[in-house]
């Protein structure tokens, strides 16, 4: 389902909170809105589920324009994700995953089997998780119950709402690698908001930066990273040439189609480099090694060719389209 | 070694060995010939007789018990020593009536040491964690009231000058006892009709949500005696302009004031703990309710209420704790009640009297107490607490 902002604005009080913002998202993309703190990044997402109605412009979703969908409705087939999760204290993890569902007026058969599926899917083995009480859980468990709740009803939207924000780092990079599996396999329409670049150039398909209700750029995120204009340059910092080696893999880099997964980690042996590995940590090989190129294998241990430190500087440069 | 470390010394016994010790030796018992005259002084001691020294040497491995270590096997001697005590307290009563001289109707009184045999009860058996399972209070009860029971059976509790008092107005009693009932649940129930509509519309915020509970915190600075006083003259005045209310029973004294009053009381702790009950409620759990597409009633039935009810339940609690005892003031303006029992005891100079009405009292409210921890166990979720929150 797409999804669109069309020349919308909000003022609150004194603040212009969002300006004249016009954006499409098409279906099955995972955009990132970023930017400061109160860029606008947050209202623009909660228009969308009408927490926040524009004063003007309009908001689309699916094509029509939401003002004109009844709140409630709207908002049971859209799946919301907040930083701090908003677990119902007093009803079990399954309740809490078939509380949708359950609005929506399914069978109990029928809830219970896709609370089973969905804490399958978000990583928590049912028969574990499913009675359990979410005071019990750790931050990051009860992110994923949150995440499994947003899904419930199957929405073709997803909103987030700074999900990861408020685990630890390496509970987040886990949860966002979990949540890129999900995504991968259920294509959802994702809008993602984050104060986080790396985050933002781990999962955005496309990242969208904000700065006082404007929307500044709109682009993958390799391209963002090459992107001229100051505030860019500023806000994705000096070692953006680094973060864009990052998000390419050594197979990309050596133009084979070889997806990249965050995943891997390098093999010990020095002068040889997996292809899944990003160029980043090629890049960091090589410095350790004092070498200039590295021999690159596939996960099943086949050669790929050889990888030089001109490939690494013409990557970081953005000469070779990605 | 069972033998406690230094440091390791349990000092909890020594608050019921301290309270035991002074019942064996203070005046424990009245011995009287009637109702009127004074008594003769009897200490533990003295009443016991030889067996006084099952008490001593079970105080004696009581004090030797608190340096060894925490074990089950200690545990079970403090609350067999607590359940000890409280016979003890039965048993001596019955022993000093068989004491008493010949008169028509000779009775046995509490003196102040008679006080230190439950207190030590109490101490003992509350540290101890034997009877801390699954209807284990309801053992305790009838370990507590079955043996006493037997002791006072076949009319050899007669004596004891409050079951005298007792008999001498049986059908009073009951008739107090449940007018007092009445009266406490009326308003009870009456302010949780009136406060939980009150504590939710002052949680949802405006100034008429907070001008009721400054009205309600207000009501409640005022003395009990005082605010009857306040309302005799304003339902009297009522009561004279409309005789459809004299009809009713307004008046300025008896049950109207009392009533109006008692609710009163007991609106502040249910508006109170209604709001913070919904304040608490944190804003991610009303977003993410909001934002699944719950409609306004949804949210509040199925996130708020839920998520505020063990704080409007222990507000309830709180709220007939307090009328049980507030109820007994209300006898003073000629509403009855148990209190009527305290205030006569109190005119006559007769302390027997008085523990009639104050015994049943102390009872129904440690009674509605437990009901009300019991239902709050029943019906708050268990996910709310942190403990038993498992399966």
């Amino acid at each position: 389902m797409t999804l669109e902002w069309k020349k919308v604005s909000k003022r609150f009080g004194d603040k212009q909170a969002v300006d004249e913002l016009s954006l499409e998202v098409p279906e099955g993309e995972l955009l990132v809105l970023i930017g400061p703190s109160g860029c606008g990044k947050t209202t623009s997402l909660k228009m969308i589920n009408r927490l926040v109605d524009p004063q003007t412009g309009s908001v689309l979703v699916g094509g029509r324009d939401v003002s004109h969908v009844p709140a409630v409705e709207l908002r049971r087939h859209i799946g919301y994700v907040i930083q701090h999760v908003g677990l119902f204290p007093h009803m079990r993890v399954s309740e809490n995953v078939g509380a949708v569902p359950k609005l929506l007026g399914w069978s109990k058969e029928k809830i219970e089997q896709r609370v089973h599926e969905l804490l399958e899917l978000v990583g928590l083995p049912p028969q574990d998780y499913a009675q359990s009480w979410p005071a019990h859980l750790s931050g990051g468990e009860a992110q994923r119950v949150g995440v499994a709740r947003a899904l419930a009803a199957d929405p073709p939207v997803l909103l987030m709402d700074e999900p990861f924000g408020a685990v630890d780092p390496l509970t987040r990079e886990i949860l966002q690698r979990e949540f890129l599996r999900i995504q991968s396999t259920l294509g959802k329409t994702v809008v993602f908001v984050t104060h986080d670049l790396d985050e933002a150039i781990r999962l955005g398909d496309r990242i969208a930066v904000m700065n006082e209700g404007r929307l500044v750029a709109a682009a993958p995120p390799a391209e963002l990273l090459l992107n001229a204009d100051p505030f860019i340059r500023d806000f994705t910092g000096e070692d953006r040439a680094l973060r864009r080696l990052a998000r390419l893999s050594v197979g990309q880099a050596l133009g084979d189609a070889t997806p990249m997964k965050s995943a891997s980690r390098r093999d010990a042996s020095v002068g040889a480099i997996r292809t899944d590995a990003t160029l980043k940590e090629a890049l960091s090989q090589m410095l350790e090694a004092g070498e200039t190129s590295l021999e690159a294998f596939s996960p099943a241990g086949r050669s790929m060719g050889t990888l030089t430190l001109e490939d690494l500087l013409e990557r970081a440069a953005g000469e070779v389209a990605s | 070694m069972i033998i406690a470390k230094q440091g390791e010394f349990d000092p909890v016994p020594l608050a019921a060995l301290l309270p035991g010790a002074i019942s064996l030796i203070a005046p424990f018992a009245l011995l009287k010939e009637n109702r009127v005259v004074d008594g003769i002084p009897m200490s533990g001691f003295q009443l016991a007789g030889a067996w006084n020294w099952i008490l001593i040497g079970v105080f004696i491995l009581v004090f030797l018990a608190s340096f060894l270590k925490k074990t089950l096997w200690r545990s079970v001697l403090y609350g067999g020593s607590g359940l000890l005590c409280f016979w003890a307290m039965a048993w001596l009563l019955v022993r000093g009536s068989f004491l008493l001289p010949e008169g028509a109707a000779p009775r046995i009184s509490p003196a102040w040491g008679f006080w230190g045999l439950p207190i030590a009860a109490y101490v003992l058996i509350d540290h101890s964690r034997i009877f801390r399972f699954r209807f284990g209070g309801l053992v305790l009860l009838t370990l507590l009231i079955l043996p006493t029971a037997l002791l006072f059976s076949g009319g050899r509790g007669e004596a004891i000058s409050v079951m005298r008092e007792w008999s001498a107005r049986k059908d009073r009693f009951g008739a107090e006892f449940v007018v007092h009932l009445r009266l406490f649940l009326t308003a009870v129930g009456g302010a949780t009709l009136l406060g939980i509509p009150l504590g939710v519309q002052a949680a949802r915020g405006g100034r008429s949500g907070a001008s009721v509970v400054s009205f309600v915190d207000a009501a409640q600075t005022i003395p009990s005696m005082a605010l009857f006083g306040l309302l005799m003259a304003p339902l009297a005045a009522l009561s004279q302009a409309f005789p459809l209310l004299r009809t009713l029973g307004v008046r300025g004294i008896g049950a109207a004031p009392a009533l109006i009053a008692l609710t009163l009381y007991a609106l502040l702790p249910i508006v109170r703990n209604t709001v913070v009950g919904l304040e608490q409620v944190p804003d991610s759990a009303l977003e993410a309710g909001l934002g699944m597409g719950m409609s306004p009633p949804q949210l509040f039935w199925r996130v708020q209420w839920p998520m505020a009810l063990p704080y409007v339940l222990t507000g309830l609690k709180t709220a007939s704790v307090q009328a049980v005892g507030n109820t007994a003031v209300a006898a003073l303006i000629g509403a009855g009640g148990l209190g009527m029992m305290i205030f006569q005891g109190l005119g006559q100079s007769a302390p027997d009297l008085i523990l009639l009405g104050v015994i049943p009292l102390v009872l129904l409210a440690v009674g509605v107490d437990r009901i009300w921890g019991f239902v709050i166990l029943r019906t708050v979720s268990p996910g709310l607490s942190t403990v038993g929150g498992d399966s």
